[in-house]
């Protein structure tokens, strides 16, 4: 509809002029949408295989896949024709300048490789133009030097982009432009370029009128007037924008459009005020949440942790708002170990130390997952309460240590306590040590006074029994084995009270000795009884020296016995028969008389030493002494 | 001196170290065969091969001096040796003229006096056998490019990544194109005769007049190659191939050998024998 509503008039000449081929390439196509123009000049020597065709033939068939005005488009067949002639099965490198011109009968675009040129024109005006891709100084060309073969084909393919170039292609493509009616487009080579300058071109297109066959004649004209030495290949293609395409639903069509824009306004306008107050709405509790996470942070690092528990319950409040599961996971963290530290301060304010320390430590671990946040307050509370168990590990060892009497190391682990629950201000620790210590001091004199008076009590008693065994040998010594045993017997029982077994022992054998000797004793006394006896015996049957012996054996007994009365006793008897012995008579009266008196005196003695034997309780042994006999 | 110091002197040690080493590298890499065939400012490299001929009748000679280099290239034609015999004396001829250091001097002139020379000694040699020649010669003498042709031999020069052919050439499409250029023929009869590569004329023929000899000396820029051909090696392989292997990396003759592998490896009925010449100039 387009192509049938508008005028285009196309138009060319092409040429091989003093060569021996056209290696020069123009075409195009018309669709109903839009037309598609190619101009193409082959740069390979001849007999040019064809590269110009070759490229626009690419073209073509690159625009009739999608036929188009864009950009991509023009780029895409620009890239179809370089990539044509690359892959050309051909003995040289195929190359071609090539320039092309799609129009959707409104507008045009274009695209050009290499030196093929392209002017456009209005109302007498060159309102756009290409520029040759060309590395040529203009100044060198104009001073025309001689040059060789080589410079002169380094002159004529001196581009720096063409097609069939592979690596490095940037084509030129222009921006969208708006046709007019009138408008001309002219496309030309190489062949024309180099022959007619740029104003002799604008001078017979500016006055362009008529068809374009007219006006093409008139270049081909002026190139033939030139006569040049050396005519290449020569084509020119001029393009007459008679009428453009006008919409005829184009009010309705703008009215349309501008309805729907407004309504696309008005939905992007409300779209976006939605959006950007949902941005709002969201930035908003994005800062909520992290003025209230910032807020945690700051109030665990001030180890107040019960407004960090507040706190982050509004931020995890304010995450799940923002449904940002990252944040949510990082602050569930957070809260768990918040609500673990808190636990473990209650156990530790409530002084239940050990349950305090499980909790820290469960405290640490999720510390963890919390960026070690309250590493440092748990590591501290942890510290004290190490402390403070070991003030109570102390305390109760030196307990121990009392008990078991060892009042030094009991009190150097009470001393320990309390220098350690001063260190760590555990006053209650300390006092405890302090009472510890007070209980320490007061059981340890109590025990040294005991002692002391136990040691006093034993000392008194190792005194007197000692004093007791001093006088029972000494009673021993005078043969006063019944009071020596007495002694003994006295000292015996004070060792037995102090537990001294060993001079128990010694004591006993004592008056083992003592009760052996008084035993002995006994006998002897007995034996000096019955020596009496005896010369009693004899005095009384006047057997005065019998009598004499006797009384002189038992005389010797006493003597040996120290019993120095029993002697004199003896020594009077003695005395009695030697008084006797003188008178009989009256001898034996008082023989008699003292008879009597001694049988009396020796009775009461009997009588006395036997309640003394009965006393001490001993047996009699065997008496052994010379010449007594046992009854 | 303090560590700052140190370690600012190290660096700039280094950064001259590596200076030194990135002009080393810049230097003209030379490889392949030894330093006969280097010339103080060239690097040469030859490569022939038979095809499937039964005999090699290409055949190169080169000459140096102070002053410059003269290679040349010739691809004998006829019965049994006689085109070897043929080329061979042309190489024996220029090798001669150009013994004199007043030839570099006088291209044109010298260039003309070997060629007449080398036809008037083949023709007494080959008189029965009628062998003949293609002759192609450069002479290079401060970075400038003489030449002259008779014959196919083809002298091109690689510049920008394209390899210019430089000689025309003594072919029927050749002469044609200046016949039409003449206006002694039309433009169909020209275009209708473009396919036709054969010679026209050769060293070793009666009448022989006519040799292409430069008009402007090509004027040359370090790290061009220049390229001596015969239709063995043109005819066979693409042109576009032969611009690709001078694009590669190596030593000039590991190109010369590259490009008669290529001819080797071409899948084709009669090869012809190929040899090329590869100089690269400094």
């Amino acid at each position: 509809m387009r192509k049938q509503n508008s005028s285009f008039q196309t138009d060319f000449i092409s040429e091989a002029g003093i060569d021996l081929t056209n290696n020069d390439y123009f075409a195009y196509v018309e669709y109903d949408k839009y037309a598609c123009y190619v101009i193409a000049d082959g740069l390979n020597e001849e007999p040019d295989p064809m590269s110009a065709s070759l490229a626009s033939q690419a073209v073509f068939l690159k625009f009739q896949e999608h036929p188009s005005m864009s950009r991509q488009t023009l780029g895409a067949c620009l890239r179809a024709a370089d990539k044509a002639l690359c892959e050309a099965e051909s003995r040289e490198l195929l190359k071609a300048s090539i320039t092309v011109v799609i129009t959707d009968f409104v507008n045009m675009r274009y695209g050009y490789l290499g030196n093929t040129r392209l002017r456009h024109y209005r109302k007498g005006f060159v309102i756009n133009q290409s520029h040759d891709m060309s590395l040529a100084n203009e100044d060198a060309k104009q001073q025309r030097l001689p040059e060789d073969t080589l410079a002169e084909h380094e002159e004529r393919n001196n581009l720096y982009s063409y097609a069939g170039q592979g690596r490095g292609l940037a084509p030129t493509i222009s921006q969208k432009i708006k046709l007019e009616n009138g408008d001309v487009i002219a496309l030309y080579t190489r062949g024309i370029w180099e022959v007619l300058e740029a104003k002799e071109l604008d001078s017979i297109f500016v006055e362009a009128v008529d068809s374009p066959q007219e006006t093409l004649k008139e270049v081909e004209k002026r190139i033939l007037e030139k006569q040049p030495k050396q005519l290449e290949n020569y084509t020119c293609a001029a393009i007459f924008v008679n009428k453009v395409f006008l919409d005829p639903n184009r009010k309705r069509t703008i009215k349309k459009i501008i309805i729907i824009s407004i309504a696309a306004v008005l939905i992007m306008a409300i779209l976006a005020l939605a959006f950007c107050f949902f941005r709002y709405q969201r930035q908003k509790q994005l800062d909520e949440l992290n003025r209230r996470y910032t807020n945690t942070i700051e109030y665990i690092q001030d180890s107040n942790f019960l407004r960090a528990n507040e706190e982050c319950t509004a931020a995890l409040a304010a995450a799940e708002k923002l449904s940002d599961k990252k944040r949510i996971s990082q602050i569930s963290d957070y809260q768990k170990l918040i609500e673990a530290i808190n636990a473990a301060d209650e156990a530790y304010n409530s002084q239940n130390y050990e349950a305090a320390r499980t909790a820290y430590l469960t405290a640490m671990e999720r510390s963890r997952y919390a960026d070690r946040i309250a590493d440092e307050y748990i590591d501290g509370r942890l510290e004290i309460i190490t402390a403070y168990l070991s003030v109570f590990d102390y305390i109760q060892l030196g307990d121990t240590l009392a008990a078991q009497g060892d009042y030094e190391r009991a009190e150097e682990k009470y001393l320990e306590a309390k220098n350690l629950a001063t260190r760590v201000y555990f006053e209650a620790g300390r006092q405890d040590a302090m009472n510890s210590l007070d209980d320490l001091y007061v059981s340890r004199n109590e025990t040294e006074q005991g002692d002391v008076a136990a040691a006093q009590s034993k000392a008194s008693n190792e005194v007197s029994a000692a004093s007791l065994v001093a006088e029972g040998d000494s009673a021993f010594a005078k043969g006063d084995y019944s009071t020596a045993n007495v002694y003994y017997a006295m000292a015996l029982e004070k060792y037995e009270e102090l537990g001294d077994t060993a001079h128990a022992g010694l004591v006993q054998s004592k008056s083992e000795s003592s009760s052996q000797k008084a035993d002995a004793g006994i006998l002897k006394e007995q034996e000096a009884e019955i020596y009496l006896q005896i010369g009693s015996d004899h005095e009384a049957a006047g057997e005065m020296l019998d009598a004499k012996k006797q009384y002189l054996f038992a005389k010797n007994i006493y003597r040996e016995l120290q019993l120095d009365d029993k002697v004199a006793e003896v020594d009077g008897l003695l005395d009695l028969l030697e008084v006797s012995m003188a008178a009989n008579k009256a001898k034996a009266e008082a023989e008699s008389f003292a008879a009597e008196r001694e049988a009396a005196a020796a009775q009461s003695e009997a009588a006395a030493q036997t309640e003394a034997a009965a006393d001490d309780g001993k047996t009699a042994k065997n008496a052994i002494g010379p010449g007594v006999s046992t009854q | 001196m303090t560590l700052l110091e140190l370690t600012i002197a190290i660096l700039f040690l280094i950064m001259l170290i590596l200076c030194f080493m990135r002009v080393l590298l810049a230097l003209p890499h030379r490889s392949g065969k030894p330093s006969q065939n280097s010339i103080d400012s060239f690097e040469i490299g030859t490569a022939k091969t038979i095809g499937d001929r039964e005999v090699q009748e290409d055949e190169y000679g080169t000459n140096n001096f102070g002053e410059g280099l003269m290679v040349v290239l010739a691809d004998g034609q006829g019965k049994l040796h006689s085109g070897r015999i043929a080329s061979l004396t042309s190489i024996q001829v220029f090798q001669e003229v150009f013994q004199l250091r007043e030839a570099f001097y006088n291209p044109q002139y010298y260039f003309g006096k070997a060629f007449r020379r080398a036809n008037k000694e083949v023709l007494q040699k080959l008189a029965d056998n009628r062998g003949t020649a293609s002759v192609g010669v450069a002479l290079i003498r401060d970075l400038t490019l003489y030449y002259a042709v008779v014959g196919n031999i083809k002298i091109a020069v690689y510049r920008n990544r394209e390899l210019v052919p430089i000689s025309a050439g003594h072919t029927i499409d050749m002469l044609a194109k200046q016949k039409y250029q003449e206006g002694k023929l039309t433009k169909q009869e020209t275009v209708a005769l473009l396919e036709n590569h054969r010679l026209y004329n050769f060293v070793g023929r009666d009448g022989f007049r006519d040799v292409e000899v430069f008009d402007t000396p090509i004027v040359l820029r370090t790290g061009e190659y220049v390229l001596l051909m015969s239709d063995g090696v043109y005819e066979t392989i693409r042109w576009r191939d032969i611009e690709e292997c001078l694009g590669k990396e190596g030593s000039c003759q590991s190109k010369a050998e590259a490009l008669v592998e290529m001819v080797d490896q071409k899948r084709q009925n009669d090869k012809d024998n190929a040899s090329v010449i590869v100089i690269r100039v400094y």
